[in-house]
């Protein structure tokens, strides 16, 4: 009786922990169905659940809960009991009568109350979440959400198993042995520091020099099993119940399993390829530099830039090969060093950027002198690294002493200022305003004309001074020049018209001195003249020339005319006429030069190639070009299969060889195109190892094999004939008839 | 006798002997002494069976006059309202069956003249017809692909022409050149018309016997009809070549390069000074060519020459070269120069005129233009074309009895290959080479007039061949009986009929090497060519207007149901008597 009420609180209690526990069950629960849909392992499930559980007891401590909890819990929830059930707790002999009294009270009261006092443990909230995740999962589930999920962590894939097909269907089995297990094991090379790859995808793609170790379980006892790569077969090694067999990953390619069983029936799995990758060759990337960077004496002379490295495994070592030449032409010398990077580099690092800092005066440069760098890089492979080359930078210090720049090298003298337009350089400068004429203003435009109007004059004025005297080239020029006065004068030009326009002629045209006796001493080309008597032939040139001068200084002259008239579209056919007569003339400058040269006497026919011939020898060569037939086997192949669709006949031992030398000829396409001719080269293989096939398969085959044949080229050939007696007698009388005429 | 004969004339007597003997047992198993009338009356009616027996055994034909009325052979294709109006015009016309290969009988012989009706009798049943005046009356036409020619002999990558004609072909129908395979490689849709030609090309990349077929598909693409083109494509034979250079030119380097890479044999003399010479060898051995003698140039098949060095030989060299060319069917080439052209004909051979239009193109890239001489080639007796542009010459050559000697006016054909043209560079050196290049003489050359050879139907073939009396075999190993020309001492006629289906082959036993290969295809195929075919050879043999035959007498066997008749009779009566007598 008395004990009724402490036996109460003490099932309470447990009934507290109890659903604690439950709360913490169903919690966990969910994300494990979830977890387990996705995955479909079990383990992961498992260990999901106790995870999580443990985490959420280890929160909340349901085994700390203490009768005083309860009771004190009680005592708030329930005014019926009015704060005594503690009084339950104590034991019987420390209490008072009336406490006494009232713990029996309350006994009573929590015994009527059984039902209605419930521990504080809402149990309604995990039951949701655990809905939802189930929800969740059934959702998942149904939209097959763990595909998706298995191929995003790699790790867990699709178990791919290799499906072998018997060559003899005679022999076939109820069950065929069947592969329990499968197991392709990559080592990567050790540079790569990749470890290695466990995977049951038997298609490869690895690096080159990877070990490739396959284990293949068969649920029954064979014979023996092997792995033909290309026309090799390879026996695997029986290592206890499995067969194992390493290769070293060099060539791309095709592979496919084979095995006998018990029986002595053999069975040829699918191609699988073999793909090789190839480690990259580090990238370098320079920022913060210039091909070409030149320095003044007097310029600090650094050159600083950054080299970003890249490379798929790591770069091993980096450093700049720089060249300093000295000198010029066949003095030219050369030192070679090689620079380390400022910052030090980490070896095996797949990516870092590099500063460096080339001083110029360092490495003992002067003027004139010329660095060439490039930097070098290369990567961890093993046994051969890879080793990149960045392009090639130029630094130089400028010389001091400058080459004047000739402007009309072919003249004979070189007497154009700089400042001269060319008649080209016209033609380009008035193509463009005329290309130009829309985007810019009209008054723009004419300025622009007026302006190219007064170049043409400055050069057909100096064209001018070519000629000797003043007769043609001058008299326009001087009237222009006077009416450019004149112009300013009468203001309508004024806003056209350059400022230095025609104040600047002396500068470039001494015309002012053209005329009278000074014109003569001033004329620069008086050194060059010869001092005939004649004074109109005292000129450079023969008077062919110089009439064609005189026709381009009309040329000009009209061309002028147009550009002042702000229409330079009439002044380019004037232009070009211009530029071809001063062409022509140049080039007839050049003839003159050559008809001074040698000439040398005419050789006699008959002491043509009679000189001493003594050392000059026969000379022969021997060379087998001829190029290799493309395709033989698969041309073969296709002649083969036509005969057998015709005649119906089973394949013989030979066309096997003969099938399997087409295979090896298709994997080379095959693995360039793999979509295109994998299938092809699946059923080549399997024609190939069959006993017997259907004219349906061979006709597919023969057609695939046709599509892969390329298209043959024209080539001479040797026709045939038959020598007939008749057309024989034609021919002869044909001739004889011919040689008559 | 004269107004009777009998079939088994040879068996008369024996027949008539036991007849006899047969009649003597009839006789004396009625032997009753004494006679009775019953005994004559049985002895005569054996005496008639036995008559009637005989006559079952020795067929006797009677001698009649033919009838005077008209019959009309029915062949496929032929027309109901043709035979209407014919029957309109002849009351007692008598119509006559025809099938294939069946013999139309006593049909034939009762009429006095016939006509033929349809696509006519096939060939190797012209024999029915040969004593009735015979006359085929127009109308029928043969519908599909009446027209097809094609070298069923092909060589790999050398382009195969198939050429035709069709009749009444449906609008928008497509005919499709495809592969063993299926797989179509060149086609045409038909315009409808009532005849239509047709040209169809493709390049054979394999080497073998292949079938290629004829596929007519409709606008939806569904096979309407497939007909097997047989294609025999062999090997590309190789050549030896021989270039003759007084200097070195790109034209011979890029040439050459191209001929030793396709696999040729290329012999190079390149003149380097006086009696200094570069040789090259080019897939061959080393074999110096020194001079221009008959032995030396024997071994060639085309000599290229640049018109420096061929303008330079000897009297003798030059004879020596003749002689190849004519006798050995030697091939050259002179590679021209400017000068070249301006020779006189009797020189350069061939006569030119100036032209000044110094780029032309290549007739099968139109729009690729090509330098050449500012020289034309002039047309004139005896000058085959091997290159043609725009109505002008582009290169071509002239027989000399076997050989053949050419020449181009195209220059600088290797910058096709520097720009790119491959195609156009290797086709116009393909062509040259391979028409001017020396033949390969062959002993044996087969040839039929048959056309496409079918299952159980006389395949002729014709050979050519200096071998005397040759013997030729088919696949079984048996030999087929050849019949010599009565003119021509060369030439022999077989004819054989195939047994079996697909390539069969015919074989030479004088000449292993000398092989025939066709291939055999049943009847349902090509059914148009063949109608085409027999219309033609049966217009061309009943040509002749119709005669009667009215008059002349022909034999005709009494039908044997009256001996029959008269023997049952007989023996019944015997029998029944015998019965009657009894009771």
């Amino acid at each position: 009786m008395i004990d009724s009420g402490k036996l109460f609180l003490l099932n309470f209690k447990k009934r507290w922990q109890l659903l604690e526990v439950l709360a913490i069950v169903l919690y966990a629960l969910g994300p494990a169905i979830l977890s387990y849909i996705l995955k479909s392992d079990f383990a992961l499930g498992l260990f999901l659940f106790l995870a999580i559980a443990t985490a959420i007891a280890l929160y909340k401590k349901p085994w700390r809960l203490t009768l005083g909890k309860v009771s004190s819990h009680i005592d708030q929830k329930y005014d019926g009991v009015e704060f005594s059930t503690g009084l339950l707790l104590k034991p019987m002999d420390e209490l008072a009568n009336m406490a006494m009294l009232q713990r029996y009270k309350i006994g009573e009261v929590l015994k009527e109350n059984r039902n209605t006092i419930k521990p504080e443990v809402p149990i309604k909230k995990p039951l949701v979440i655990l809905l939802l995740f189930v929800l969740l999962s059934f959702i998942s589930y149904q939209f097959s959400f763990q595909e998706y999920f298995k191929k995003a962590t790699g790790k867990m894939e699709n178990q791919q198993m290799v499906k072998f097909q018997p060559l003899d269907s005679t022999l076939r089995k109820d069950t065929p042995p069947s592969l329990k297990s499968q197991k392709l094991t990559i080592y990567h090379p050790s540079y790569t520091k990749l470890g290695q790859t466990v995977t049951s995808n038997m298609n490869i793609k690895a690096l080159e020099g990877s070990k490739l170790v396959w284990e293949v379980q068969f649920d029954t006892v064979i014979q023996g099993a092997s792995i033909e790569i290309l026309e090799n077969a390879y026996p695997m090694d029986k290592v206890g119940d499995g067969y194992l067999k390493q290769i070293i990953h060099t060539d791309n390619g095709f592979y496919n399993f084979k095995f006998k069983d018990t029986d002595g029936a053999i069975y040829v799995s699918d191609l699988y390829a073999m793909e090789v990758l190839k480690d990259e060759s580090p990238v370098i990337e320079i920022q913060g530099l210039q091909q070409f960077t030149s320095f003044d004496l007097s310029q600090h002379k650094v050159l600083h830039f950054e080299v970003e490295l890249t490379d798929d495994f790591g770069v091993e070592d980096a450093y700049v090969i720089a060249t300093v030449s000295k000198g010029e032409g066949e003095s030219v010398k050369f030192r070679e060093e090689r620079l380390t990077f400022d910052d030090k580099l980490s070896a095996g690092t797949k990516k870092q950027v590099l500063s460096k800092k080339i001083d110029l005066d360092l490495l003992n440069m002067e003027p004139g002198d010329e660095l060439y760098f490039y930097m070098v890089a290369m990567d961890t492979k093993r046994p051969k690294a890879n080793i990149s080359r960045s392009e090639t930078f130029f630094a130089v210090i400028k010389d001091t002493v400058t080459n004047p720049f000739a402007v009309e090298g072919t003249m004979g003298a070189d007497l154009m200022p700089d400042y001269f337009r060319s008649q080209r350089q016209l033609i380009i400068d008035t193509e463009k305003l005329l290309a130009d004429q829309n985007k810019i203003t009209k008054e723009k435009f004419n300025f622009t004309s007026n302006e190219l109007g007064y170049d043409q004059k400055a050069l057909r004025i100096k064209y001018g001074e070519f000629m000797g005297d003043e007769v043609v080239g001058e008299n326009p020029a001087t009237e222009e020049a006077k009416g450019d006065r004149k112009a300013t004068n009468s203001d309508l030009l004024k806003e056209y018209t350059h400022d230095h326009d025609g104040g600047n002629e002396h500068n470039l045209v001494d015309h002012d001195h053209h005329e009278g006796e000074e014109e003569k001493e001033e004329n620069p080309l008086e050194s060059y003249l010869h001092n005939h008597d004649d004074p109109e032939e005292s000129t450079l040139f023969t008077a062919s020339i110089k009439s064609k001068l005189r026709l381009a200084m009309d040329e000009m002259w009209n061309a002028e005319l147009y550009l002042r008239l702000y229409t330079p579209e009439k002044s380019l056919p004037y232009q070009y006429r211009a530029l071809k007569l001063i062409q022509d003339i140049k080039n007839s400058a050049r003839i003159y030069v050559h008809r001074i040269g040698f000439d040398p006497p005419p050789i006699k026919e008959d002491k043509r190639l009679s000189g001493t011939i003594d050392e000059v020898i026969n000379y022969s060569k021997m060379e087998d070009i001829a190029q290799p037939e493309e395709l033989p086997f698969i041309k073969k192949a296709v002649e083969r299969l036509e005969r057998l669709i015709i005649s119906g006949a089973k394949l013989k031992v030979g066309d096997r060889g003969l099938f399997e030398k087409a295979g090896n000829e298709l994997s080379i396409l095959a693995i360039q195109e793999p979509g295109k001719y994998l299938g092809t080269l699946q059923q080549l293989k399997w024609i190939s190892e069959r006993s017997e096939t259907s004219k349906l398969q061979l006709e597919k085959l023969q057609r695939a094999l046709l599509a892969v044949i390329p298209k043959s080229k024209p080539a001479p050939r040797k026709s045939n004939k038959y020598p007939s007696e008749i057309n024989e007698l034609l021919l002869q009388e044909l001739e004889l008839n011919d040689g008559s005429n | 006798m004269d107004q009777i004969n009998f079939l088994n004339q040879d068996y008369f007597w024996p027949i008539v002997f036991g007849g006899l003997l047969l009649w003597l047992v009839f006789v004396w198993k009625e032997w009753s002494y004494p006679f009775k009338s019953r005994f004559y009356i049985n002895s005569l009616v054996g005496l008639l069976v036995v008559v009637a027996l005989i006559m079952i055994a020795l067929k006797p034909s009677i001698q009649k006059s033919v009838a005077s009325n008209i019959g009309v052979v029915l062949t496929p294709g032929s027309d109901q309202e043709q035979l209407d109006s014919l029957q309109s015009v002849h009351e007692d016309l008598k119509i006559i069956p025809y099938k294939i290969n069946q013999p139309m009988g006593k049909a034939i012989d009762s009429v006095g003249s016939v006509y033929i009706l349809g696509g006519g009798l096939a060939s190797f049943d012209f024999w029915q017809l040969e004593k009735v005046p015979a006359k085929i009356i127009k109308g029928f036409k043969p519908r599909g692909i009446t027209k097809l020619k094609y070298a069923i002999n092909g060589t790999v990558g050398e382009e195969v022409v198939v050429k035709g004609s069709y009749s009444e072909g449906k609008k928008g129908n497509r005919l499709v050149l495809s592969n063993p395979r299926g797989v179509g490689m060149d086609s045409i849709i038909l315009s409808g018309l009532v005849q239509e030609n047709f040209k169809l090309t493709m390049d054979p990349i394999v080497v073998g016997k292949f079938k290629y077929t004829l596929v007519e598909k409709d606008s939806l693409a569904t096979i309407i009809s497939s007909e097997p083109l047989p294609l025999d494509v062999r090997e590309r034979k190789s050549l030896k070549i021989l270039m003759i250079n007084n200097f070195p030119t790109f034209e011979t380097k890029y040439l050459k390069n191209y001929l030793a890479e396709k696999g040729h044999q290329v012999t190079i003399r390149t003149q380097l000074t006086t009696n200094r010479y570069k040789y090259e060898y080019f897939n061959t051995e080393q074999q110096p060519f020194y001079n221009f003698t008959t032995k030396q140039l024997e071994g060639y098949d085309l000599l290229f020459m640049d018109f420096e060095s061929y303008v330079n030989l000897s009297k003798t060299d030059l004879s020596a070269l003749h002689h190849n060319l004519k006798i050995n069917g030697l091939g050259l080439f002179i590679q021209p120069s400017a000068t070249y052209f301006a020779l006189a004909s009797g020189r350069s051979g061939f006569s030119f005129a100036t032209d000044k239009t110094v780029k032309t193109s290549l007739p099968f890239f139109p729009k690729l233009s090509v330098d050449k001489f500012s020289y034309n080639f002039e047309s004139a007796f005896g000058l085959e074309i091997i290159h043609e542009f725009d109505n002008q010459i582009l290169t071509a050559y002239q027989r000399m009895v076997n050989g053949r000697f050419g020449t181009t006016v195209v220059q600088n054909t290797y910058q096709l290959l520097l720009n790119g043209h491959e195609e156009a560079y290797e086709q116009f050196w393909s062509d040259v080479v391979t028409v001017l290049a020396k033949r390969n003489f062959e002993p044996t050359e087969w040839s039929t007039s048959s056309g496409f050879v079918f299952m159980d139907e006389p395949f002729e073939f014709n050979i050519r061949t200096a071998i005397e009396n040759p013997e030729v075999s088919n696949k079984e190993k048996l030999q087929i009986p050849l019949r010599q020309d009565v003119e021509m001492v060369n030439k022999w006629y077989g004819t054989t009929f195939p047994s079996t289906l697909g390539w069969q082959q015919l074989s030479l036993k004088n000449d292993s090497l000398s092989t025939y290969d066709y291939f055999v295809m049943d009847t349902t195929k090509w059914k148009s060519i063949t109608a085409r075919k027999t219309l033609e050879e049966n217009q061309r043999h009943f040509d002749g207007t119709i005669e009667s035959r009215a008059g002349s007498k022909i034999w005709v066997p009494i039908n044997q149901f009256w001996f029959f008749f008269i023997f049952i009779t007989g023996m019944g009566y015997l029998w029944l008597e015998s019965k009657w007598s009894a009771k």
